[in-house]
C-alpha cells in the first residue's frame, strides 16, 4: 500500500495519471458478515426474560403499569405475530447481521453505511452524508432514521422516528418517543455494539446496553426470518389478552423463585446500580 | 460460532415452526460462499511485469498470433504520452495484474436475499464492475463494448466462476501486446480464509492462438481512515508533437527489437513470444539450439 502511495506522489508531477491515491477517509470497515456472541445476558436474550422481571432497568412507573397489564398471550394475536423489534433492541436477538457500504462511484466517500438484520428481515440505513433527520412528523419505522458520523475509528450513529416497541421482550415498553445512540467499535474479527436508549416516556435515565459480534464467512447460505400470521388461539373477534390493574398472577413469581424483594424485580433506575445490592444486603440483615 | 449458531436456530425453528407464525430464523440453502470485502493484491508472482513493468519486446510465454506480434512491433511507448491514451483503462482480462485495491460486495433481493449480483469497485482507474447473479443472459453481439465488458456468474462448488464479454480492445502485456474486442474471459474466484486466488483465462480469436491463462492472489484487509481513488486527467505530456501524430514505428524499425532479448542472452525467436515459448518444453529446445550452435 505504502508503495502506491510513492508511486503517486513521484508521477503525479508530470504525468496525468498516478499508479493511484489513497485519499484520507474517516473510519474503518465495518461491513461483512456478523454472528453474534451470546455470552451476554444470554438468559435474557434467548429463553427469554422471566414474567415480571423488570430489574436492573431505569423504567418509570407508567412502563411499570403497562407492563404490567401486559399478558404474554398478546404474542399469540396476528397482529402482534410478527411485529418487528425496534432497532433499540434487535440487536440483542439471535441475529445474523451483513453490513456493507454504499459509495459513491466517482468520490469513494461513504454515502450509507447499509445493514441487513436477518431477524425479522430487517434493512437499515444509516446515512453517512450529513443528511439532517426528518422533521417530527415523519412516517415511524422499525428501525428509525438513522445519521452516523465516526468519532476516530468509533461509529456513532443517532436514530429518531421509530416505533413503540420494548425494552424487556416481557412486556416493558419504549416508546416511539424514544431516541438511539450507538456506537459500533471495531476490534480486528469482533466488533462491539453499544446502544444508548433514551425516552422521555418510559425510561427515567438512558439505558445502556452491550452486544458483541464475530465475523464471519457465509457459504452456502442465505438467512431469512419466514413470518405470516395465522390463528393460534380461536379467540372472540377484538379480544386483547391483558391483565387489569393489580390482577397479573405472576406478579410474584419471578421474585419468590430467586428471593429477591418484589420491588428489586419491578425495577426501577436505582437497580440499575451495584449499590442497590449493599442496600438489598442491609434491609435482609435488618430483617 | 456457526455451528453455535446454527444449532440454536435449528433447536428454534424446530420448537416454533409447528405452531407458530414465525420461526427464530431461517437459513436458506444458497449456493457459493461470500466473496464480500476489501482486497489487496500479492504480487509476489510475476512482479517484476505487474510492478515495474515488461521490458519492451518481451512477448515470451504468450501464446500470441502473427497479427498481434505485428502490432506491438509497431507500439512505441511514447503513445501512452498521447492524451486520448494517458487515461486509458486496463480491460478486464489485464486490471486485475495492477497495483489495484479490490472491493467486492453483494447486492441481494431484499425479500429473498438471493444474490442479484456481485460488485467489484478496482481502485486502479476507479472502475466499477458488475457480475450478474440472476441468470441473465448475455447481450446480443452488436450491443455497447465497455473495459469491463458484460459478466455473469455461476458457483462451481464453492468457486465463483464469471464469463464476460464484450470487453474492449486492450492489451495482454502492457508493452503493447494488444487483445481485441472480440476476446472473452473466464474467471474463478477461489477463497482460502482471507486469500483469494483468481485465475483468469482469457480467449482471443484475432490475436491468441490458445487460450491464456493467469493466477493472481488477494490479502483480505480491513480498510481504515482511506479511500482508494485513481485520478487522471489529461494533460499535454510533449509540446512539440505535430497534431494528430501518434508515435509508432513502421515495419522493421522497431529500434528495440533485440534489446530485451541481447540483455538476457535469449534468442530472439523466444521474446517475440507465441504459443511453443509457454511450455516448458520450450526451454529444453532454446537449450539444444544453444548447445548446437556451439
Amino acid at each position: 500500500m505504502r508503495s502506491v502511495f510513492l508511486l503517486a506522489i513521484l508521477s503525479g508531477i508530470v504525468y496525468a495519471q498516478s499508479a493511484g491515491a489513497i485519499a484520507p477517509s474517516p473510519g474503518v470497515d465495518l461491513s461483512g458478515n456478523w454472528a453474534p456472541l451470546l455470552h451476554e445476558d444470554f438468559p435474557e436474550r434467548i429463553p427469554g426474560p422471566e414474567l415480571v422481571n423488570f430489574a436492573g432497568l431505569p423504567v418509570n412507573d407508567a412502563a411499570r403499569a403497562f407492563a404490567l397489564s401486559w399478558d404474554a398471550s398478546r404474542l399469540t394475536l396476528p397482529e402482534h405475530q410478527c411485529q418487528v423489534h425496534v432497532a433499540s433492541y434487535i440487536y440483542r436477538g439471535p441475529l445474523q447481521l451483513r453490513i456493507w457500504e454504499e459509495r459513491d462511484p466517482q468520490s469513494q466517500r461513504v454515502i450509507a453505511i447499509r445493514q441487513y438484520i436477518q431477524n425479522y428481515e430487517q434493512n437499515r440505513t444509516i446515512w453517512m452524508d450529513g443528511r439532517p433527520h426528518p422533521p417530527e412528523g415523519a412516517v415511524h419505522t422499525w428501525m428509525g432514521f438513522s445519521t452516523g458520523k465516526w468519532e476516530g475509528n468509533i461509529l456513532t450513529v443517532y436514530t429518531t422516528h421509530m416505533k413503540d416497541g420494548w425494552v424487556r421482550r416481557n412486556g416493558l415498553p419504549v416508546s416511539d418517543q424514544a431516541t438511539l445512540i450507538e456506537h459500533f467499535i471495531r476490534h480486528g474479527n469482533i466488533f462491539t455494539h453499544v446502544s444508548i436508549v433514551t425516552d422521555p416516556n418510559y425510561l427515567t435515565e438512558p439505558l445502556i446496553k452491550t452486544q458483541d459480534f464475530n465475523l464471519i464467512i457465509p457459504e452456502g447460505q442465505n438467512w431469512v426470518y419466514p413470518c405470516s400470521p395465522v390463528v393460534e388461539i380461536q379467540r372472540p373477534r377484538g379480544a386483547v389478552p391483558h391483565y387489569l390493574p393489580g390482577e397479573n398472577p405472576f406478579l410474584h413469581e419471578f421474585a419468590d423463585k430467586f428471593k429477591i424483594p418484589l420491588e428489586a424485580a419491578l425495577g426501577g433506575a436505582e437497580t440499575m446500580y451495584p449499590e442497590y445490592q449493599t442496600k438489598l444486603k442491609a434491609a435482609a440483615a435488618k430483617r | 460460532m456457526r455451528t453455535t449458531g446454527i444449532g440454536l436456530l435449528l433447536a428454534a425453528m424446530l420448537a416454533g415452526a409447528s405452531l407458530r407464525a414465525q420461526t427464530a430464523g431461517a437459513f436458506v440453502a444458497a449456493p457459493g460462499l461470500d466473496l464480500s470485502g476489501n482486497w489487496a493484491p500479492i504480487v509476489h508472482e510475476d512482479q517484476p511485469e505487474r510492478g515495474p513493468g515488461p521490458p519492451l519486446v518481451d512477448y515470451a510465454g504468450l501464446p500470441i498470433t502473427d497479427g498481434a506480434r505485428q502490432w506491438a512491433l509497431s507500439w512505441d511507448a511514447s503513445r501512452l504520452t498521447l492524451p486520448e491514451h494517458q487515461c486509458q483503462v486496463h480491460v478486464a482480462s489485464y486490471i486485475y495484474r495492477g497495483p489495484l485495491n479490490l472491493r467486492i460486495w453483494e447486492e441481494k433481493d431484499p425479500q429473498s436475499q438471493r444474490i442479484l449480483a456481485l460488485r467489484q469497485y478496482i481502485s486502479t482507474y476507479e472502475q466499477n464492475r458488475t457480475i450478474w447473479m440472476d441468470g441473465r443472459p448475455h447481450p446480443p453481439e452488436g450491443a455497447v463494448h465497455t473495459w469491463m465488458g458484460f459478466s455473469t456468474g455461476k458457483w462451481e462448488g464453492n468457486m465463483l466462476t464469471v464469463y464476460t464479454t464484450h470487453i474492449k480492445q486492450g492489451w495482454v502485456r502492457r508493452n503493447g501486446l494488444p487483445v481485441s474486442d472480440r476476446a472473452t474471459l473466464v474467471e474463478h474466484y477461489i477463497r482460502h480464509g482471507n486469500l483469494m486466488t483468481h485465475v483468469s483465462v482469457s480467449t482471443d480469436p484475432v490475436y491468441l492462438t490458445e487460450p491464456l491463462i493467469k493466477t493472481e492472489t488477494f490479502n483480505r484487509i480491513v480498510q481504515e481512515g482511506q479511500n482508494w481513488l485513481y485520478p487522471c486527467s489529461y494533460v499535454v505530456e510533449v509540446a512539440d508533437r505535430p497534431r494528430g501524430a501518434v508515435p509508432s514505428y513502421m515495419p522493421g524499425e522497431n529500434p528495440f527489437v533485440t534489446e530485451f532479448a541481447d540483455r538476457y542472452n535469449l534468442p530472439h525467436e523466444a521474446v517475440l513470444g507465441g504459443a511453443e515459448t509457454m511450455y516448458p518444453e520450450y526451454q529444453q529446445k532454446t537449450a539444444n539450439a544453444a548447445r548446437a550452435k556451439k
